[in-house]
């Protein structure tokens, strides 16, 4: 019986310290989490807030998210102000131990506006442009942010997330080079977006951003900017319009029948569609979608 | 489930929509026997239209200046619902408490057109955001209905007696404009503060369903009171377990919670008549 008694506690105790072991992480966004779930193997285990196919902007607070913040060891932001919605989650949480890490750290920020921001402006994010995520570079300064922050809630495993990095980082460097290759015919091509999410992927693969389907960014289309986008595509010869999944269709499809331009559904984050389950294929994803959108294949 | 209540975040909702609750079922019963019932959506209306115009100017949510604009546009309102009031008969006034809510809805949603992130406002203007109540937020939302309650306490004898009994209270000589302007302000104050955490459909629902289920059962003052309160809490508890369990906003799981038991309510009372019915007819019968 007292054996018996003996082993049972140590079946708790190993159940207790494995379960103890695995760090809880919550990201914002699916792209954190994918990048998180690379660097921290099976030492981690990551809960995103924000799925691909949702807009990262506004977030409708659940109670599913504070319990997991509540449970949490560490959080990942995006920063530059994207996932303000963050903040009351992570209060709400009430998790005192909590570790929080903007992973925009250390990222060459674009479209940081000159003058002071209001909201005429349209959702203009002071801060500049959030969607850093998109230039496959900036990838890897995400994953040093998230290595640091998995370290240090984590020493015992430092020695794994490092390891994770520097293969992280020869994986990307090797892909990058792939798709600048592959996107080759791409550069200088000009494109429309619905929002202004684009601005680091076109600078990465050198596509050419003429004109937004938003009149200002987080405003709804209207009537006088939707036309003087027609006029601006039809003397440009445009025949892209990217969109994100979360956007309604009907704007960009009334356009595109105006203009004889293909409204092409690209995924801003992982997740976002078919095929782009982790940080790589969204890239892969994304470039054969242009690819097949600018040889004019169905 | 029970553990569920263990986290801060619903306790603080919780809390939040018992606060809520217990002060709006009161003002309810007189918002129900008086027998204005769009004149609460309507002026929730233009307290939430208040917000959007707060949120346009850049005030930070939840601020004294948000308040005092929204409650400017609550007072505005209260102010044209009731000159509105015409003594020519031809118009009814429905027609113009129904055009202040129309009214307000299509201004807070041409103002949040040009806004970013505008439909979401909107659908906070609706539902609240309960889940996320800031506790110092509660803190003076709490001290304000207190203030409230307490005004109303002294004044009781006169409000319970306007809402019973109008009539009488003008041939008794009651300077009644007054008493109503009383009335309302004191609604303004709560509704205006309450549409900026909740939102105009839980608001609309506390002040209606819990009086409306109450009447269902007795006519009795006291009664009334109190059975509203056991709806209004009743309801906040069971929207809180929804919301947690299922994992869908708060607002409106309440709200869902209270229209259930309206139904369930009138369901029981036509059962308990099946049973009364007969003897009534009964009798009829003897008696022809």
């Amino acid at each position: 019986m007292k054996r018996f008694l003996v082993f049972v506690l140590t079946l708790f105790a190993i159940v207790a310290m494995s379960s103890a072991a695995v760090v809880n992480v919550v990201a914002s966004s699916s792209d954190l989490k994918a990048i998180a779930d690379y660097i921290g193997g099976n030492h981690v285990s990551v809960k995103a807030i924000v799925t691909g196919k949702d807009n990262p902007h506004f977030v409708e607070v659940l109670p599913s998210y504070m319990v997991m913040v509540s449970r949490a060891n560490i959080y990942f932001k995006l920063g530059l102000g994207l996932d303000f919605w963050a903040q009351p989650i992570i209060d709400g949480s009430r998790n005192d131990r909590l570790v929080i890490v903007d992973c925009s750290e250390g990222i060459d920020v674009l479209g940081k506006p000159a003058g002071p921001v209001n909201a005429s402006m349209g959702d203009v994010h002071p801060e500049g442009n959030p969607h850093y995520q998109l230039d496959p570079a900036n990838g890897l300064v995400i994953a040093r942010n998230i290595e640091k922050g998995l370290a240090q809630v984590d020493p015992g495993n430092a020695g794994s997330y490092e390891a994770a990095l520097k293969q992280f980082e020869t994986e990307l460097g090797s892909k990058i080079e792939t798709w600048k290759k592959e996107a080759e015919p791409l550069a200088g091509m000009e494109i429309v977006t619905y929002h202004e999410s684009w601005a680091y992927f076109c600078r990465a693969f050198g596509i050419k951003v003429a004109g937004f389907i938003e009149p200002k960014p987080g405003i709804e289309p209207t009537a006088s900017h939707t036309a003087e986008l027609i006029t601006l595509m039809k003397a440009r010869g445009i025949k892209i319009i990217g969109k994100e999944p979360y956007y309604s269709d009907r704007a960009p499809r009334a356009i595109a029948a105006a203009t004889g331009a293909k409204v092409v559904d690209l995924p801003p984050s992982v997740g976002g569609a078919e095929g782009a389950d982790n940080y790589f294929s969204l890239f892969e994803v994304l470039i054969s979608r242009l690819m097949s959108a600018a040889r004019n294949e169905p | 489930m029970i553990h569920l209540f263990s986290y801060p975040f619903v306790q603080l909702a919780l809390l939040a929509a018992l606060v809520l609750a217990g002060i709006h079922s009161y003002l309810g019963f007189h918002i129900v026997s008086r027998g204005v019932i769009f004149v609460d959506i309507s002026i929730a209306q233009a307290a939430a239209f208040g917000a959007v115009v707060g949120l346009v100017w850049g005030l930070e949510k939840h601020s004294w200046a948000a308040y005092f604009v929204s409650l400017f546009f609550t007072f505005a309102a209260s102010v044209i619902i009731s000159l509105s009031r015409t003594r020519d008969d031809r118009i009814p006034h429905e027609a113009f408490i129904g055009v202040v809510y129309a009214g307000f809805s299509t201004a807070a949603l041409l103002l949040l057109a040009r806004h970013p992130g505008g439909t979401e406002e909107l659908e906070e203007m609706l539902a609240g955001s309960l889940l996320t109540v800031r506790v110092d937020d509660l803190v003076t939302t709490a001290i304000l209905y207190a203030a409230v309650g307490a005004f109303h306490w002294f004044l009781r004898k006169q409000f319970f007696r306007l809402s019973a009994d109008r009539a009488g209270a003008i041939r008794d000589g009651w300077k009644v404009g007054w008493w109503d302007f009383l009335f309302y302000a004191s609604f303004g104050l709560v509704v205006t503060s309450s549409v900026h955490i909740a939102g105009v459909l839980l608001v609309f629902s506390f002040l209606v369903v819990p009086p409306v289920i109450a009447l269902l059962f007795t006519q009795k003052k006291g009664v009334r009171l109190a059975v509203g309160w056991l709806v209004a809490f009743a309801g906040s508890l069971a929207g809180i377990a929804i919301s947690v369990g299922l994992n869908i906003p708060a607002g409106p799981s309440i709200i869902a919670s209270l229209i259930a038991f309206l139904i369930l309510s009138a369901l029981v009372k036509n059962f308990l008549s099946l049973f009364r019915a007969p003897g009534a007819d009964w009798k009829i019968r003897r008696r022809i």
